[in-house]
């Protein structure tokens, strides 16, 4: 625009011009011509300067839409070497002020399409966009600091994003099981069953002994518990000692987050990634970003689903006629058999995990904002209900959620996440069982000929089973004894961002932000006194059984983080410091009733009562600082950051411990021939691994007698100087488009490395102590991970997708500091143990094999209880309306503990009191117990499967349909018909290779023991977006 | 102005943020090393001495290895295929027991007299606090001894890192010895208190009052005599004149005491709350533990002790080919009293069996005759026994006093059997006795009378437990 100085004014001394919108003024001194003529000089250079600068800068606007011409709201336009930026509003449209002058490059992007860079002309103002959709996720933003991020272009570690898509194309029982097959490097694995969670998530591999070996989750900078928090069922079960114990089958917490929420979690896999989280980052990270709202007016969303289970797998039991039943009554067990006590061939598996119990899930979104966007909203309700298999079994889930984001003026950005939770387990009884409580120690024992349905005409219940010590009736078990775990929780966070100042070359940001997580998680173990296996007396001799848990959780961090952007000729330095807070504390109380009145669950009424209680506080406090530089035409990003943490579990506390982080990436300027781009990349760093709480003291533990606290040493000697695990990783990566963007592979090999284990050395048991706690020792891991992602089809109507992952780690204990030991509870290695010794894997499976010449037992090694490697397949099949989704998992190697055979055998280790045992193939039966008494591992078995973790079929209705079904309003519909776990392929024997009778362990995850069977799971869903 | 305003804040945040303390400490425990009152040091003495004292290594399992009762349960058939026909291993949940309680507890004794509230007591409680520390140490070594025999034990030393040496029995026996002596010399000091300074339970007063420091001492008297009467019976270095020793100290112990059913039950008591905060119940009120029924058969005719005896509402499991009819009362759940039952650290009729022991040993069965008939009418209700012929009569006799007397209240059956040299082939053989349908004459049973040396000494030397003079 032409700028003209217009004169506006004149008085004696003084006048003024019009420029533009502008008004200048010049004072003169009183004078005569010359006077004049400098006046009239002045204004000259004035307005030519004015002109200049008015032409050096100027106003840019646009709209950004899709490729069919539909605007996209809250799209990204940034002007290359500047930080000028700005979001499209609900029309799409964008304004972009001060832009320099001359041809300058506009950056355009936004999640879900792919980056689009245009020249915008000198002397242009105006520029549009046409984005178009990435189908294989391209585009995407990773977390890089506590405050940064970068584009996965430029991302110089192997972290995998999981989209809201993915995450709730089927529906899922809870986050982790919605990663399972899309995480290369993460092996994801259910414990049992069961309703309601209790699934491990490992990855690249296993680090540490007795230090935390979960990934860290967070949910919008919020860093949140995932503690499993014992509920007390050994206490019935009397599986190992005390009112608690390791085998209480409970869940770890993150089942209850709600995964319809979720916007994209990031995957940040190891110490290179993760050193921004210091000594919660060695087992890798799980960033989750929930959903937001958006400019414009208000869509709304609801999705109900219907479905059911039904039992996944069984054991083939064995059937007698009735001579044969006969016969065997009375050779085992002394009971002479009447036709009216023989019901023939009764699967108890059938009578008490046959049912089909319905579930559902509504979810209800509301999201919005204004139109400029300076306002958005999200909000969100779900309930839902996953019905077991077995009666009194199911998970309730539900939850309201509320997202802001506020723009307070031009400087000052607020948001606040909060969500309210509330869940509802119950998941009965199952895993090991020494009090003949459990289902398939029930059902191991008792020959099919028994049905449990039968009342007894005298008492009207159900009839007490003659065939296992107690007499417990399986079914009685099922309905009487209750296991609910009620748990009440809020994540919230508010942050605040402030742009200190914005230039068009440099920018400081200050971020503070504030997060909690706090729960409570009330549990009930109970079992009524008038129950058959309470009053034989198995559980306690006071028939009646009730443990009240509450567990109080609250964690809580505070981050503070100035960020400064430099933008300059040679590329973009991003430097952000600050500082990190985290407040854990954790209380919990069991109380154990024995000895009730029927109906009485007060504790305080039982003839013997018992107290457990756990309580700790830990804080931590870090600082950190990285630099970012991307240069060379935002090819090359190097960054290298360093966060410094101390903790109140370390044995210093005012001792800093540093864990550095340095990276690089490198997009090829040249690329061979049908690649679209080539990055190289590289990142090294070190995440520690936080030492548990209390093992720097020695305690004088409390042992009350008469009525006194009696002092007296522990059997534990701390380390008052122990110090965290330290882990080092150094990971290299290809990563490769190609085919015009229709295909992506990514290859990474990692190096880690883990020093400074905190172990429990054996100290001499005459010292009076039991444990020492020492650090040394090393383990490491090395891998490899590979995927592929491929768009093979795609026309009008017409689409095919195509992911495929791949990873293969191998773990290593390179030295120990103390003699080789045997790791977790187990059974001995007459059965299989896990043993942690040099040179071996750190889960390396041992056991017993047959006998020496001098008639010792042979001790064998047989490699890692971890899976030698597992691939993911994942499928996408669109055709017109129609979509067919598809994932297979398939794991390969690995060793599982088959226990819960030894339940239905007969002989040197089988429980069943059967001659030949329970399960219907006899000749089975009898090798196993000879492979046993001969001194071989007869229930050690491979762990290799490939499971068909999800298919789903979908409809998109069209919009005549739509609109005629749902009166206009809406913008799309769909129905889909989606299926879980509907199919294994195996060897293993059991019933499920995905078990553990342990919960989460670090390397003891070997054991299946009588757990909740595997249940097929089928939904029909509508949804519809308004 | 703003911006600087902005900044300086900033930087006030981050340099305040530093100085923050980290201090958590535990809310569950106290750490060690703290001062502590020695009343909570003294009872946390007695409360693991009970612990140490009434465990299924101490209790239980010494009594199916001296063939009287057996734990029948299908669940956990270790109790019998660890016990009976096969060695012990030691790294089982069996051989590995018995060991840690006891040394938990001379550690905790250890503590206690190094602590600083003993300096401040009087000198008089001093030395009554010291007299009972050393008497419970000297006990709960006693224990380690009667349950490794032979194979020795270590005498523990100050440093909990360090790796003190493993003694032989006689070595053991000896410092055993000097360290009742010390308890005994303070507990009757010129001066010391008469009472202890500190509460004890009421099973210390069940039965005498044990916490005045002279029936105390007269408890230490009957522990030097079993000590003494041990090292009289070590098969490695008999010490022929330590039998006369010990009944010198049994005198002390047993002055004025008759053989009343009251007296001869007189002696401190663990005693048990099966409610909260303590929740320990007594341990042998278990629904799997049966008499065998040798036991059962080898009682003599109107022994009032065949109430210990009774024919259980139904046979116990088959496990191992072993199924067991008879127990014990005691151990039914269904009597509710049994919960509560006291336990007896040690108690008279105890110490009349070991002072019959060593007057047998030196000739004199007239007296051991006394001692043994004390326990023959007044526990058994039985006529009074005429004469020993001799020595293997006087011990067959205090063998079966022992055996019925005290079954359940410790190793002393076996431990006579192993002194006396008669847990062999034709004992294990007869008939009655259990035997497991892998070895049912016991052809394979190598007849051990004690538990090894746990793994974990093992493993902590080296491999070598070869026991140190």
């Amino acid at each position: 625009m032409a700028t003209t100085a217009v004169p506006i004014n004149a008085s004696p001394g003084h006048t003024s011009v019009r420029v533009g919108n502008a008004i200048v003024s010049l004072h003169v001194k009183p004078g005569g011509i010359v006077r004049r003529f400098h006046l009239l000089t002045r204004a000259s250079a004035l307005l030519a300067l004015c002109a200049i600068t008015a032409s050096a800068q100027r106003r840019v606007t646009g709209r950004v839409t899709d490729s069919t011409g539909v605007p996209i709201p809250s799209a990204y336009i940034g002007v290359q070497g500047t930080t000028l930026v700005a979001n499209t509003d609900v029309d799409g449209r964008y304004a972009l002020n001060n832009v320099p002058a001359g041809a300058q490059t506009l950056i355009a992007r936004r999640i879900g399409y792919r980056r689009l860079v245009q020249t915008l002309a000198a002397g242009a103002n105006e520029l549009n966009f046409q984005m178009h959709h990435d189908p294989l996720q391209l585009e995407e933003v990773v977390v890089t600091g506590q405050a940064t991020t970068v584009s996965t272009q430029n991302a110089a570690n192997a972290v995998t994003i999981v989209s809201s898509a993915e995450v709730n194309r089927v529906p899922q029982p809870n986050i982790e099981n919605a990663l399972q097959g899309k995480v290369p490097g993460a092996v994801i694995t259910q414990n049992s069953g069961a309703p309601g969670g209790g699934v491990q998530v490992q990855i690249r591999g296993s680090n540490t002994v007795n230090g935390a070996y979960q990934p860290l989750y967070v949910i919008d900078g919020v860093i949140v518990n995932n503690d499993a928090n014992q509920i007390g069922l050994n206490s019935i079960t009397g599986a190992g000692g005390g009112i608690t114990s390791s085998q209480d089958q409970s869940v770890n917490r993150v089942a209850d987050l709600n995964p319809d929420d979720i916007e994209d979690i990031q995957v940040l896999k190891g110490p290179s990634a993760g050193a921004i989280y210091g000594s919660r980052g060695a087992n890798g990270v799980i960033v989750i970003t929930t959903k937001r709202g958006q400019a414009g007016k208000p869509s709304f969303s609801i999705t109900q689903r219907l479905g059911t289970q039904m039992l996944g797998n069984k054991y083939n039991m064995r059937c007698f006629t009735f001579d044969q039943a006969v016969a065997e009554a009375k050779a085992d067990f002394g009971i002479t058999l009447t036709p009216a006590d023989y019901a023939g061939c009764v699967d108890p598996q059938q009578v008490v995990y046959g049912n089909h119990f319905l579930s559902y899930e509504t979810n209800l979104g509301l999201r919005g904002g204004s139109d400029n966007g300076n306002t958005r909203y999200y909000m969100s309700g779900t309930v839902k209900h996953d019905g077991g298999l077995s009666v009194n079994s199911g998970y309730s889930k539900q939850s309201l959620r509320l997202n802001l984001n506020q723009l307070l003026g031009s400087a000052f950005k607020l948001q606040g996440s909060s969500e309210v939770l509330h869940t509802l387990t119950e998941r009965g009884i199952f895993g090991n069982d020494n009090n003949n409580i459990a289902p398939y120690t029930i059902m191991g024992a008792t020959p099919t000929y028994f049905d449990p349905r039968k009342i007894d005409p005298t008492t009207g219940k159900l009839v007490s089973d003659p065939y296992i010590s107690g007499g417990a009736n399986v079914l009685q078990d099922e309905q009487e004894v209750r296991t609910p775990e009620d748990v009440y929780r809020i994540i919230g966070n508010i942050q605040g961002d402030w742009a200190i100042f914005s230039r068009q070359r440099q920018s400081l940001t200050f971020t503070a932000l504030g997060g909690v997580d706090a729960y409570n998680d009330h549990s009930r173990v109970y079992s009524p006194p008038d129950t058959y296996i309470e009053q034989s007396g198995n559980i306690s001799p006071f028939p009646g059984s009730i443990v009240e848990g509450n567990a109080d959780v609250t964690n809580a961090n505070l981050n503070a983080t100035l960020v400064h952007k430099l933008n300059s000729r040679l590329g973009v330095a991003t430097t952000s410091a600050g500082l990190r807070q985290e407040h854990n504390q954790y209380l919990q109380s069991v109380d154990r009733g024995q000895g009730l009145f029927p109906g009485i669950t007060n504790v305080s009424t039982a003839v013997q009562t018992g107290v457990q209680e756990t309580q700790s506080i830990t804080r931590t406090f870090s600082y950190f600082a990285q630099e970012e530089f991307l240069t060379l035409s935002d090819r090359l990003l190097l960054t290298g950051a360093v966060n410094a943490e101390r903790s109140s579990t370390n044995g210093d506390t005012a001792k800093f411990y540093a864990f550095p982080k340095y990276s690089a990436s490198y997009n090829l300027p040249f690329t061979p021939f049908g690649v679209e781009n080539l990055k190289l990349r590289i990142a090294s760093g070190k995440a520690g691994n936080r030492v548990p709480v209390n093992f720097k003291y020695t305690f004088l533990t409390q042992l009350p007698e008469a009525g006194i606290i009696g002092l007296r040493p522990s059997t534990t000697v701390g380390l008052p100087n122990v110090q965290p695990e330290v882990t080092s990783e150094t990971e290299g990566g290809v990563d490769m488009q190609m085919l015009h963007g229709r295909a992506q592979t990514e290859f990474t090999i990692y190096h880690k490395q883990t020093t400074g284990l905190v172990l429990t050395s054996a100290p001499p048991p005459s010292s009076g102590f039991t444990t020492k706690i020492v650090n040394g020792g090393e383990i490491t891991n090395n891998g490899v991970e590979a995927g592929l992602n491929l768009l093979v089809l795609q026309t009008h109507s017409l689409a095919w997708q195509s992911h495929t992952t791949f990873s293969h780690n191998r773990g290593l204990v390179k030295s120990l500091p103390v003699p080789a030991f045997y790791t977790g509870s187990g059974f001995g290695e007459r059965t299989a143990a896990v043993k942690v010794q040099t040179g071996y894997a750190p889960d390396e499976v041992v056991a017993f094999t047959g006998f020496d010449s001098t008639g010792a037992r042979k001790e064998s090694f047989f490699g890692s209880a971890s899976p030698d490697f597992e691939m993911g397949f994942g499928n996408d099949f669109t055709v017109g309306a129609f979509r067919l989704s598809s994932l297979i998992d398939w794991r390969h190697g690995g060793f599982i503990a088959d226990l819960s055979q030894t339940y239905l055998e007969n002989g040197v280790n089988g429980q069943s009191a059967i001659a030949g045992g329970n399960f219907a193939d006899t000749t089975m039966n009898n090798k196993d117990q000879l492979n046993y008494k001969n001194g071989f591992p007869s229930f050690l078995e491979h762990g290799s499967f490939a499971k068909l973790r999800e298919v789903t079929l979908s409809y998109s209705l069209s919009r005549r349909l739509t609109d005629m079904l749902f009166r206009g309003g809406t913008h799309d519909a769909r129905f889909e018909v989606s299926g879980r776990n509907l199919y294994t392929w195996t060897k293993y024997r059991g019933l499920d290779p995905e078990v553990s009778n342990f919960s989460n362990a670090p390397l003891n995850r070997l054991w299946d023991l009588a757990p909740y069977p595997p249940s097929r799971q089928f939904f029909f869903s509508v949804n519809a977006n308004f | 102005m703003t911006k600087s305003f902005a900044a300086l804040a900033a930087a006030l945040v981050f340099c305040g943020a530093c100085q923050e303390g980290l201090s958590a400490p535990s809310q569950d425990n106290i750490v060690a090393g703290s001062a502590q009152p020695v009343q909570n040091l003294a009872t946390g003495i007695i409360a693991q001495d009970r612990v140490q004292g009434t465990r299924f290594a101490y209790l239980l399992y010494p009594e199916t290895e001296a063939r009287n009762t057996v734990r029948v349960d299908p669940n956990e058939p270790r109790y019998i295929n660890e016990l009976i026909g096969v060695p012990i291993d030691p790294s089982d949940f069996i051989g590995g027991s018995g060991w840690t309680d006891g040394y938990q507890t001379i550690r905790a004794a250890d503590q206690f007299l190094a602590s600083p509230g003993l300096a401040a007591l009087s000198a008089g409680d001093q030395q009554a606090a010291i007299g009972f520390a050393q008497t419970i140490k000297g006990l709960d070594y006693i224990r380690i001894v009667q349950l490794r025999d032979s194979l020795g034990a270590v005498i523990q030393g100050n440093d909990p890192s360090a790796v003190d040496p493993l003694r032989t029995k006689t070595a053991v026996l000896a410092y055993i010895s000097a360290v009742l002596d010390s308890g005994y010399a303070a507990l009757t000091a010129t001066g010391a208190s008469g009472s202890l300074p500190f509460a004890v339970p009421s099973g210390y007063k069940a039965s005498g009052d044990y916490s005045k420091t002279a029936n105390l001492a007269k408890f230490n008297r009957g522990l030097k005599g079993e000590v003494e009467v041990m090292r009289g019976f070590d098969h490695q270095a008999p010490c022929t004149t330590c039998f006369a020793t010990a009944i010198t100290a049994l005198n002390l112990a047993l002055s004025g005491v008759t053989s009343s059913a009251s007296d001869l039950a007189g002696g401190p008591y663990y005693q048990f709350n099966p409610n909260a905060p303590e929740s320990f119940s007594n341990p042998l009120v278990d629904n799997h533990i049966y008499l065998t029924n040798n036991f059962v058969n080898s009682i003599q005719a109107g022994d009032a002790r065949s109430s210990k005896i009774v024919k259980a509402a139904s046979a116990s499991s088959s496990v191992s080919g072993l199924q067991l009819t008879f127990r014990d009362p005691v151990t039914d759940p269904a009597i509710t009293a049994n919960l509560t039952r006291l336990i007896a650290l040690r108690r008279n009729a105890y110490f009349f069996l070991l002072r019959a022991q060593a007057e047998a040993e030196t000739g004199n069965l007239a007296a051991a005759l006394t001692d043994v008939n004390a326990v023959h009418t007044g526990e058994g209700g039985l006529p009074a026994l005429g004469s020993f012929a001799n020595a293997a009569a006087a011990r067959a006799a205090i063998l079966y006093e022992m055996r019925y007397s005290l079954v359940y209240e410790g190793p002393y059956h076996l431990e006579a059997l192993r002194e006396y040299g008669a847990l062999t082939k034709a004992y294990v053989t007869q008939p009655g006795m259990p035997s497991v349908a892998s070895d049912p004459t016991h052809a394979n049973d190598p007849l051990q009378a004690g538990i090894p040396i746990p793994n974990g000494e093992k493993a902590a030397r080296g491999g070598n437990i070869t026991p140190t003079p």
